[in-house]
C-alpha cells in the first residue's frame, strides 16, 4: 500500500524541483559566463576595444625661447574653435547655440542670426584660451569645441630677426635652427569611451605613451638691447633711404650675442626677410684696416711710430688709381693713418706685409669662414686665396676690397681687438631647461690671433678715429668710444655700404657693436653720416639702459639665469 | 552548485572592482582635464605678461608718463675713495 502524499511532500518536490531548475540556470549560467570570460575572452576582449577605445594624439608643448634675463620671446597659446554640426541639433535647441553664438562677441565669425542649414559651421575660430574657458561653461551641449596651439611672440616683430617664426609647415630662423630642441614629441593616449559624455575615461591599463614636451631655450639676447637696436635702425633705414640695415651687440669678453638688429624684417609677401647679420656679406670697406693694421704690426712689419707719405691725395698700384676721400697731404704716423681713414697710407702700409701672412691674418681673424653661430644659412664671405690675387689684390685688401664679410664676422673679428686678441665663436643660445633646470651650454674654446701689444695698439689708433678723426659722429658722452668708419662702393651693384665698427668702453671694452647700411641715399653714403651717429645713438642708449658697462664691469646677466634655475 | 555560486561570487566581485576602477579614472579624466585647463590658462597669462613687461610696451608706458631713460651724460663717474 502506498504511502498519501501529503502536502509537505508536493512541498518538498517542488523545493527540490526549484533548487535542481535554479542550479541548473546557475551552471548554464556560469558555464556561459565561463565561454565569455574564459573560452572567447580574447574575442570578446578585442570586439570591446574596437568598440570602446578611443586613440587621441596628445599633443606635446613646444620649447619657449627666452632672452638672458628671462623674458619671454617666444611662447605658446592656446585658442579654441567653436563650430556646430546642424544636422544633430534638434529644432529646439537652435535658440540656445544661438545664445552662445551672441556671448562669443567680438569672435564670433558666423553671422546672426545663424542659418542651421548645411553640415558644419564655424562660430569662432580664434577665441583666446582665457575668454574660451569661461565660454566652455555655458556651452551648448551640441556645440562642439577644438584647441589650437599658436606661437606667440610678445615683442612682434623687434626679436623676429634673431628668433624667427614658427607656423605649422614654416620655421625660420632660430625656431628653424633649433627645430630638435624646441619640438617635443607627441603622445598617445587611450580613451574608454563612454555612451554619457564627460564620462570617458583614460584606459589605464592600455600602453598611454605621454608627451615629451620641447626644451627651453635660453638666448644671450637681451630684449632691452635689442629693442634699442631694431628701433633706431629701422629710422635710420628710413631716413636714409638704405635699402637693408644690420646692428649687431656683442659681449667681447665671451662672444655673447646682445642683440641682433636688422630691417625690414618681412619681405612684402609676409615672409621673414634676410637676417642680414649673418645672411649678407658685403665689402667691409675702411672698418677692414683696423685688420690691415693688426696684421702688419703682428707680423713685426710696422711700428706705430712709423710714418707714412700721404702727401699725395692718390697712390697708383699697377696702373690702378687708389684715392683718398678725404686727402690729408701731410706726412702721418700709424695712429693719423687709421684715425684719417687714408686709403694712400694704408696703401702703403699693406706694401710691407707679405701676402701669404696679410692672408693668415685675415684668415684667422675668421674672414671666408662661417663663424658657426647657431642661426640658418650663415654666409661666410669671401676671402680669396694669395694664389688667386692680382697685383692690386693686397692694396685692394688693405682698404676692404676685394674682401666681403657679414656684419657678425666683422664684430667678431672686432672683439677679438677689444678682448685682447682671442677669436671667439659667436654665441646665440646660452642654456636649454632640462629637468627642471637650465643647464648652461659649455663655451666654445677660443683662439688667439693677435698678441694683447697689438691688440692694445689697435684700439689706441681706433680711439683716436672717434676722439678726432672720422668717426666723431660715433662719439657717446661719459665713454670712450674706440672705432672705425667703413664706406665701400658695392662692386658689381651700383651705390655705397656705409659701415661703423666699433667698442665701449676703449680702455676695457665690455661692449662691440657693428651698424651696416647697404646703399643709403647719397649724401648718407659716408660711414662718419650714417652708420657712426646711429652706433653713437645705440650705445648711449644701451648705456643708458645699464650704466656698469661704461665702467667696464662684465655682463652678468644670463649666465645667472642658468645657475639659478628656471627663471620664472 | 557551490561551485556556481562561487564562481558567481567572483564575477560579482570583479563586476564591483571594474566599477571602482572606472569611477577612479573618470576622476582621473576630469583632473587631468582641469590640468590642461590650468596650464592653458598659465600659458595665457605668462603671454600676457611678457607683452604687457615687453621693452616696447614699457618704453610707450614710460614715456607716456614722461618718464624716459637718464640721458648717458648725467651719469658721472666718481675716483674711488
Amino acid at each position: 500500500m502506498t504511502e498519501p502524499v501529503t502536502s509537505m511532500d508536493r512541498i518538498s518536490a517542488r523545493i527540490g524541483f526549484f533548487v535542481g531548475v535554479t542550479g541548473v540556470l546557475l551552471l548554464l549560467s556560469a558555464a556561459k559566463l565561463a565561454g565569455i570570460q574564459i573560452r572567447h575572452h580574447d574575442e570578446y576582449a578585442a570586439r570591446a576595444d574596437e568598440q570602446q577605445t578611443i586613440q587621441v594624439r596628445v599633443e606635446a608643448q613646444r620649447g619657449e625661447i627666452l632672452d638672458r634675463n628671462g623674458f619671454l620671446l617666444a611662447g605658446n597659446l592656446t585658442s579654441a574653435c567653436f563650430s556646430v554640426y546642424w544636422p544633430n541639433v534638434p529644432p529646439e535647441e537652435v535658440a540656445g547655440v544661438e545664445l552662445f553664438a551672441e556671448g562669443l562677441g567680438e569672435y564670433l565669425t558666423a553671422s546672426l542670426p545663424l542659418c542651421p542649414t548645411g553640415c558644419n559651421q564655424v562660430l569662432a575660430s580664434t577665441v583666446p584660451w582665457e575668454y574660451a574657458a569661461a565660454a566652455m561653461d555655458s556651452m551648448p551641449r551640441y556645440v562642439d569645441c577644438s584647441f589650437v596651439t599658436s606661437r606667440v611672440y610678445p615683442m612682434d616683430s623687434l626679436a623676429a630677426p634673431v628668433v624667427g617664426t614658427h607656423s605649422e609647415n614654416v620655421s625660420q630662423g632660430l625656431e628653424y635652427q633649433m627645430e630638435d630642441i624646441l619640438e617635443g614629441t607627441d603622445g598617445l593616449s587611450y580613451y574608454q569611451a563612454s555612451a554619457w559624455s564627460g564620462y570617458s575615461a583614460v584606459d589605464n591599463e592600455a600602453d598611454n605613451i605621454p608627451p615629451v614636451n620641447g626644451r627651453d631655450l635660453l638666448l644671450t639676447i637681451d630684449s632691452r638691447y635689442q629693442e634699442i637696436a631694431q628701433r633706431e635702425l629701422q629710422a635710420a633705414v628710413e631716413y636714409s633711404g638704405s635699402s637693408w640695415g644690420a646692428a649687431v651687440l656683442v659681449d667681447p669678453a665671451t662672444g655673447d650675442i646682445l642683440a641682433m638688429a636688422s630691417y625690414p624684417v618681412f619681405n612684402e609677401d609676409g615672409t621673414l626677410a634676410r637676417n642680414h647679420c649673418v645672411q649678407s656679406s658685403t665689402e667691409p670697406g675702411s672698418v677692414f684696416k683696423a685688420i690691415t693694421l693688426a696684421a702688419a704690426l703682428e707680423g713685426g712689419y710696422a711700428t706705430m711710430a712709423d710714418s707714412f707719405d700721404c702727401r699725395s691725395s692718390f697712390v697708383e698700384i699697377y696702373g690702378h688709381r687708389i684715392n683718398d676721400s678725404h686727402p690729408v697731404n701731410s706726412m702721418l704716423d700709424l695712429t693719423g693713418v687709421i684715425a684719417h681713414s687714408s686709403n694712400v697710407g694704408t696703401v702703403a702700409l699693406a706694401q710691407r706685409i707679405p701676402d701669404e701672412a696679410f692672408y693668415s691674418v685675415c684668415q684667422s681673424f675668421g674672414f671666408g669662414q662661417e663663424t658657426r653661430i647657431e642661426f640658418p644659412s650663415e654666409q661666410r664671405g669671401l676671402l680669396r686665396d694669395p694664389s688667386q690675387w692680382s697685383g692690386l689684390s693686397r692694396a685692394n685688401l688693405a682698404i676692404g676690397q676685394e674682401v666681403s664679410a657679414t656684419p657678425l664676422q666683422l664684430a667678431m673679428a672686432y672683439s677679438a681687438i677689444a678682448n685682447g686678441g682671442l677669436l671667439l665663436r659667436p654665441r646665440l643660445v646660452c642654456a636649454t631647461l632640462e629637468d627642471g633646470l637650465f643647464r648652461e651650454l659649455a663655451d666654445s674654446p677660443s683662439k688667439r690671433v693677435i698678441s694683447q701689444e697689438t691688440a692694445s695698439a689697435v684700439r689706441g689708433a681706433l680711439t683716436s678715429v672717434v676722439e678726432w678723426g672720422t668717426g666723431g659722429s660715433a662719439a657717446v658722452p661719459g665713454v670712450t668710444v674706440a672705432g672705425k668708419t667703413g664706406t665701400a662702393e658695392r662692386l658689381n651693384e651700383d651705390g655705397y655700404l656705409s659701415a661703423f665698427a666699433g667698442m665701449v668702453p676703449a680702455e676695457e671694452p665690455r661692449l662691440v657693436a657693428v651698424v651696416v647700411f647697404d646703399q643709403p641715399d647719397r649724401e648718407y653714403r659716408w660711414g662718419s653720416a650714417l652708420a657712426a651717429p646711429v652706433f653713437g645713438r645705440i650705445v648711449s642708449a644701451v648705456i643708458s639702459t645699464s650704466p656698469e658697462i661704461a665702467l667696464g664691469e662684465p655682463f652678468s646677466g644670463g649666465s645667472l639665469v642658468a645657475q639659478g634655475g628656471d627663471p620664472r | 552548485m557551490i561551485a556556481a555560486a562561487g564562481l558567481m561570487s567572483v564575477f560579482v566581485a570583479q563586476l564591483i572592482s571594474r566599477n571602482f576602477y572606472l569611477a577612479a579614472s573618470v576622476d582621473y579624466a576630469h583632473v587631468t582635464a582641469t590640468t590642461d585647463s590650468l596650464s592653458r590658462t598659465r600659458q595665457a597669462l605668462i603671454s600676457r605678461i611678457a607683452v604687457l613687461e615687453s621693452p616696447p610696451r614699457l618704453r610707450e608706458a614710460g614715456e607716456a608718463l614722461g618718464l624716459v631713460p637718464m640721458p648717458v651724460e648725467s651719469f658721472m663717474l666718481m675716483e674711488a675713495p
